[in-house]
């Protein structure tokens, strides 16, 4: 599921690709399988993606971004 | 904890957890900065009535492999209980957030203060801490406060005084105990020490997060809380906007190049005129002429040479400040993250690289908000390619010389050139940072995240502090370095293998010359000493490598002397050219009128001044940024393959330059 123009949209990480160290830098930012979050707003020419993980604010890449699998909590 | 065993106190927090601001708040200005051993990573230590108070980098986890987090990590797993303690500040608006890692400090039964931060906030969106159960769950002190007014200050102060720190229960401790068949054994220590297995991390992330959630929903109370981030996400749907965010960003990043060069510029004329007027004291005071000349011509202007920049210090780092605690450096580092990018840098190069416009000591001051070692090491790099104020001097005058004023209607020829100075400055910039992106030979970290903070107001304290020690350690550390040059250059312009008698020979056959030639200007006894100086000497050596750029020795002397700082050139030149003025109309037509005594055509063409702008574009002529470079990445070898790797770009571009015009 594509990060753009999701904006507000909630979801539940439900796979991490990517080697160990990515996914120790991500937990590291409480960004771990199962994690909660919502997409806030993203401009379109950015490849960044700005999150709410755990009542923070967070931006990560685009192409680390597309390494997560996440499913909407409806 | 009783008694009065406790000597240092470390203050441990997550990243924007208001931790530093609470550490000001007991220090103020009574604290020392220094490096951690062998990395750039800022040390903060402070006296509070007789106890040292450590201010620890910000830390997500204690499972963090980033240099500045490792520092906090060691040192946490390295503290004695007996005579440590930790005060912990956590963001109450983001409660469970900052309890993961303070239930893993916990966990190692480390006397602690839980401090909970931004209480003003907490009330503004309506969230309850019942802190009577709080503390029974957790067992130690905890304190709702503001950091950023002091507001609850005093019962931190009571804990600090009184040393009633307590080692909190445990969250997830006993799950490391093992039973060796006759005792039990705890290993939490052992396995957060060394224990680098993902799973293991995960695991124990999880099991944390549970009890913590279960924790924050018994004693927390949000049934009419309003989310703490709405603001920001109304906000950045317009500070982040593709158009309105990039108009607003670029105003911001025109108001702060604006004001750190021309705010600065009334101070730094102030400063140069007093140290002028001290110099002349000092020449009319001192009746031993080396000592009066020491002292007028190479300490005082040494000296002068450094707090001059003290004024584009103190209001960039203000300026960064404000933007910094407000939470909009963080939008700046957002936008501009895309396009730095492919250069091999990111968002957070942004501010450096602006500010190097005003200057580059505060720009490469300013690379430790960059957490990449790599990327930090390539904006320290390549930052003095964009055009410092220092060259403003040099460029008027040299495209003055080659562009007669009015020249070119309303397109302003003279102003078209300096754009494309500036512009080829950026260009270089972009172009180096990629060069030296893929060859250096330095790790980077491989992954990239930023918190986007909410909006607050800024902290006053905070930034006049951080201004104070900003300017304060500039002083100190680059100060030694560029007085101990200026002396040196000074030695060599005032000391000659000659004695009085010949010099002044010199100058008697110069002036019959210039009477014979019935010249209007006369060459100086100051004019004749620099030729005849080590200095004047050194720039005859080095006219055989600067001839094919079209330099002469005069040309030689100046580009030397200007090694000291660039504006430097335009003094040099004239007195060189004894012109006893360094009144910008004066030079120019000096300039105009020299001649080449070989060709008979002007010394300084258009090919000569065009080759002379493209090295003063790329040559790193500024001692007080070696030395800045040299505190800031610790490296010697860094500092000379910077000046030589520009020196050889300067060179290569000078020559082409010139053969391509004359």
């Amino acid at each position: 599921m594509s990060a753009k123009n999701k904006e507000n949209i909630e979801g539940i990480i439900v796979k991490i690709n990517g080697t160990d160290a990515f996914k120790a830098f991500l937990l590291a930012h409480n960004i771990t399988i199962g994690t909660p979050f919502k997409m806030n707003y993203s401009p379109s020419f950015s490849q960044l993606i700005n999150l709410t993980v755990l009542g923070k604010m967070i931006s990560i890449r685009k192409e680390q971004f597309n390494k997560i699998e996440w499913e909407a909590i409806s | 904890m009783g008694g009065n065993q406790l000597k240092d106190v470390i203050f441990v927090g997550k990243p924007n957890s208001g931790k530093s601001s609470l550490f000001n708040q007991l220090t103020g200005l009574n604290q020392k900065v220094g490096n951690y051993a062998g990395v750039t990573v800022e040390k903060k230590t402070g006296n509070y009535k007789g106890l040292n108070l450590i201010d620890l980098p910000g830390l997500h986890s204690l499972d963090t492999n980033t240099p500045e987090e490792l520092i906090s990590k060691k040192k946490i797993l390295s503290m004695e209980s007996e005579n440590s303690a930790i005060v912990y500040v956590a963001n109450g608006t983001q409660l469970i957030d900052s309890l993961l890692l303070f239930s893993q400090i916990a966990d190692l039964q480390i006397p602690m203060v839980l401090v909970i931060n931004f209480k003003d906030e907490l009330a503004k969106n309506k969230i309850e801490i019942n802190l009577n159960s709080f503390k029974e769950r957790l067992g130690c002190p905890i304190l709702l406060m503001n950091s950023k007014s002091g507001d609850g200050i005093e019962y931190l102060k009571a804990v600090l005084e009184g040393q009633t720190f307590n080692s909190p229960n445990t969250f997830c401790r006993s799950q490391y105990d093992t039973f060796d068949g006759s005792s039990y054994q705890n290993n939490y220590k052992e396995q957060i020490t060394e224990n680098t297995d993902l799973k293991f991390w995960e695991e124990d992330y999880k099991a944390r997060l549970r009890v913590i959630s279960s924790v924050v929903k018994d004693s927390v109370n949000t049934d009419n809380a309003i989310d703490p981030l709405n603001r920001a996400r109304s906000w950045d749907k317009i500070l982040l906007h593709p158009i309105f965010g990039l108009l607003i960003f670029l105003f911001v990043l025109f108001v702060v190049f604006q004001a750190v060069f021309s705010l600065s510029s009334y101070p730094m004329d102030w400063i140069d005129a007093g140290m002028a007027n001290l110099s002349n004291l000092a020449k009319n005071n001192i009746s031993v002429p080396w000592l009066s000349d020491l002292i007028s011509d190479a300490i005082i202007p040494g000296i002068g040479g450094v707090i001059i920049f003290i004024p584009q210090i103190a209001i960039l780092f203000f300026l960064l400040g404000l933007l910094e605690h407000s939470g909009y450096l963080s939008r700046i580092s957002f936008l501009s993250d895309s396009f730095l990018k492919r250069f091999g840098l990111s968002g957070h190069s942004i501010i450096p690289l602006m500010s190097s416009w005003a200057c580059s000591i505060p720009a490469i001051m300013s690379t430790r908000i960059i957490a990449d070692p790599k990327e930090r090491l390539t904006v320290i790099f390549a930052s003095p390619l964009m055009t410092c104020s220092a060259r403003l001097p040099v460029y008027t005058i040299l495209i003055a010389v080659i562009f007669p004023s009015g020249a070119g209607g309303i397109w302003g020829v003279q102003g078209l050139a300096l754009l494309s100075l500036y512009l080829l400055g950026i260009v270089a910039t972009l172009v180096v940072s990629y060069i030296v992106n893929k060859n250096l030979k330095v790790e980077s970290n491989p992954f990239w995240a930023m918190e986007l903070p909410v909006f607050r107001m800024p902290n006053w304290n905070n930034i006049f502090i951080n201004v104070y020690q900003k300017t304060k350690s500039f002083v100190v550390q680059a100060g030694k370095i560029i007085l101990g040059i200026s002396i040196v250059l000074w030695l060599l312009a005032s000391f000659s293998p000659h004695n009085e008698n010949f010099k002044e020979e010199k100058f008697q056959v110069f002036q019959k010359i210039s009477q014979k030639e019935n010249s209007n200007f006369e060459m100086s006894k100051e004019a004749v000493d620099l030729e005849y100086s080590y200095l004047g000497y050194m720039g005859k050596i080095i006219e055989p490598a600067i001839r094919p750029l079209g330099y002469d020795w005069k040309i030689g002397i100046a580009l030397l002397s200007s090694f000291a700082a660039r504006e430097v050139f335009v003094g040099t030149l004239a007195s060189i050219y004894s012109i006893g003025s360094e009144d910008e109309n004066t030079i120019v037509e000096r300039l105009r009128n020299e001649k080449n005594p070989e060709t008979g055509k002007p010394r300084y063409d258009f090919a000569t001044a065009v080759s002379l702008l493209l090295f003063y574009v790329f040559a790193l002529q500024c001692m007080s940024t070696l030395a800045i470079v040299k505190k800031e990445t610790g490296s010697t070898r860094l500092m000379l393959i910077q000046f030589l790797f520009m020196l050889v770009l300067a060179y290569v571009f000078a020559f082409a330059g010139y053969h391509l015009l004359k």
